[in-house]
């Protein structure tokens, strides 16, 4: 049998193709093997850690006292992600004994220096623990990081700010609300309900915006929707009165809750944008009066699907008429449109 | 003030993928002398509904569930004969009015949003255990 030399070109190069492969799919499983073996080596920590520290954070939590084990190094980031997540889904005496074992364990200054040092994640955590500890000392780092290009380290350092004084962070942070614009409306809607001071400042805020008629206000108003504040907003009578914007209006008319506020309402009625005729015919709905079933069978004669929707929609939640009324509305209709529309509505609305 | 002499050895399923949590609803509630039963998703939830021989006194249960959330639990609970009188505590997150209300019409017996405070669980949970059986 006679071999082919290896000074054969073509011998070669497929000699130098196998070697290649083999060394690829060395290399490749080597690393599969490290990272399993990382995987594991943290599965087993976090198992070691959880078996450590949980029972006596949670006899902490429940009012017990506890002798809190040596907290070695690589423990620490572990133990302030679990605190944080406690801290995020509790409140009151038991947040308070969250906030007991990080002091006694003596980490405040160690947030405070994660909080400048750490990667972004331990910067996050840091940040949260130390607003939810109403840590001072952090303050003015935490005010620095408004401005920090991550926007998710700068709103929770917003968030932060307003836990540990909301007084004194409202006049630093709504500035900022109004200059981020990258900022996650979620997580703004969070800060601002949680802190009656700053919803209250924010609400101000808005109120002195449609005065001046600010190019941002249509974000503002977003946001107050997003918030739904459970307070009268005499605000939105200016905005109705002064505003001819598309936007702004329809945003106003969904905020209203206010019977006073039915002229305006009416007024708006004959808009020419139809995305204020679906909001009018909503608010008539919520608000309106045996006088407004004129003003909604005229909309439910709209060209626009939406308009007649939520114009039947209203007419048939109105409390004062019973369905009889309603029957009558579609007996007297002449458009078809509008009968189709309430009939459907009153399917929907059948209860089983 | 209802105490754990009230409720002798009543059953508790927890439905919470939450794994702290969990732990930590599991360790207050052994400590008020209730029994707990846990799931940690919506499928181990399901099984346990439809295989466990004696139904819980309580369900205390999340809405945000992998493979079936916690609105479809509490529909099958209140369509199983065995369950349909069971109480069932929503603790959850969602803290809007409308995953309230289709949670109170699906027949949540209680609900309580999440950041909550730990003794003011156990009360509606004492509260929905005496009630069940006076």
């Amino acid at each position: 049998m006679e071999f082919v030399a290896l000074s054969d070109p073509s011998v070669r190069l497929a000699f130098w193709l196998g070697a290649s492969s083999v060394t690829i799919t060395l290399i490749l499983i080597f690393r599969v093997v490290m990272l399993r073996l990382f995987l594991l080596r943290r599965e087993r920590h976090s198992s070691q850690f959880t078996e450590r520290w949980q029972p006596p954070l949670l006899r902490c939590i429940m009012g017990d006292h506890v002798e809190f084990p040596t907290l070695h190094a690589n423990d620490e980031m572990d133990l302030i992600y679990l605190a944080v997540h406690f801290h995020e889904t509790l409140r009151g005496d038991a947040k308070d004994r969250i906030n007991q074992a990080l002091q006694i364990l003596e980490l405040g200054p160690r947030l405070r220096s994660i909080l400048q040092d750490g990667s972004l994640d331990e910067r996050l955590a840091a940040a949260t623990a130390l607003g939810h500890m109403q840590d001072h000392l952090s303050w003015d780092v935490l005010k620095s990081l408004l401005n920090d290009g991550s926007s998710a380290l700068s709103v929770i350092a917003a968030r932060s700010l307003v836990l540990i004084d909301a007084e004194a962070a409202s006049t630093l942070v709504i500035p900022v609300i109004i200059s981020r614009r990258d900022w996650p409306t979620p997580k703004l809607v969070t800060m601002i309900k949680e802190s009656a001071v700053l919803q209250q400042e924010f609400l101000q805020q808005v109120a002195r915006d449609i005065q001046h008629r600010q190019p941002y206000l249509p974000r503002m108003m977003r946001l107050v929707e997003a918030i739904r504040p459970n307070q009268p907003l005499p605000f939105i009578r200016d905005l109705l009165n002064i505003s001819d914007d598309a936007e702004l209006i329809s945003a106003g008319l969904r905020l209203t809750r206010d019977p006073e506020d039915l002229d305006l309402i009416r007024g708006r009625a004959d808009d020419r944008h139809l995305a204020v005729q679906v909001q009018v015919a909503s608010a008539l709905g919520r608000l309106g009066t045996e006088a407004d079933v004129p003003r909604l069978i005229a909309l439910l004669n709209s060209r626009e699907w939406w308009v007649r929707y939520r114009a039947a929609q209203s007419l048939i939640n109105l409390p004062f008429l019973g369905r009889d009324s309603i029957t009558q509305i579609i007996g007297e209709t002449n458009d078809p449109f509008a009968r189709d529309m309430l009939k459907q509505v009153l399917a929907e609305t059948v209860t089983p | 003030m209802a105490t754990a002499s009230n409720t002798p050895h009543a059953r508790i399923l927890i439905i919470e993928d939450d794994p702290p949590i969990a732990a930590l609803l599991e360790f207050m509630l052994n400590r008020e002398g209730l029994q707990v039963i846990m799931a940690a998703d919506g499928n181990q939830a399901q099984s346990l509904i439809a295989t466990l021989p004696q139904p819980p006194d309580l369900v205390l249960l999340d809405l945000m569930l992998p493979f079936i959330d916690g609105f479809e639990l509490l529909d099958q609970i209140h369509n199983n004969p065995a369950w349909r009188g069971i109480p069932a505590v929503v603790l959850s997150a969602k803290s809007q009015e409308q995953d309230i209300v289709r949670a109170f019409n699906l027949g949540a017996a209680d609900y309580v949003v999440k950041p909550f405070q730990t003794n003011e669980l156990i009360a509606r949970i004492r509260h929905q255990l005496t009630r069940r059986r006076s």
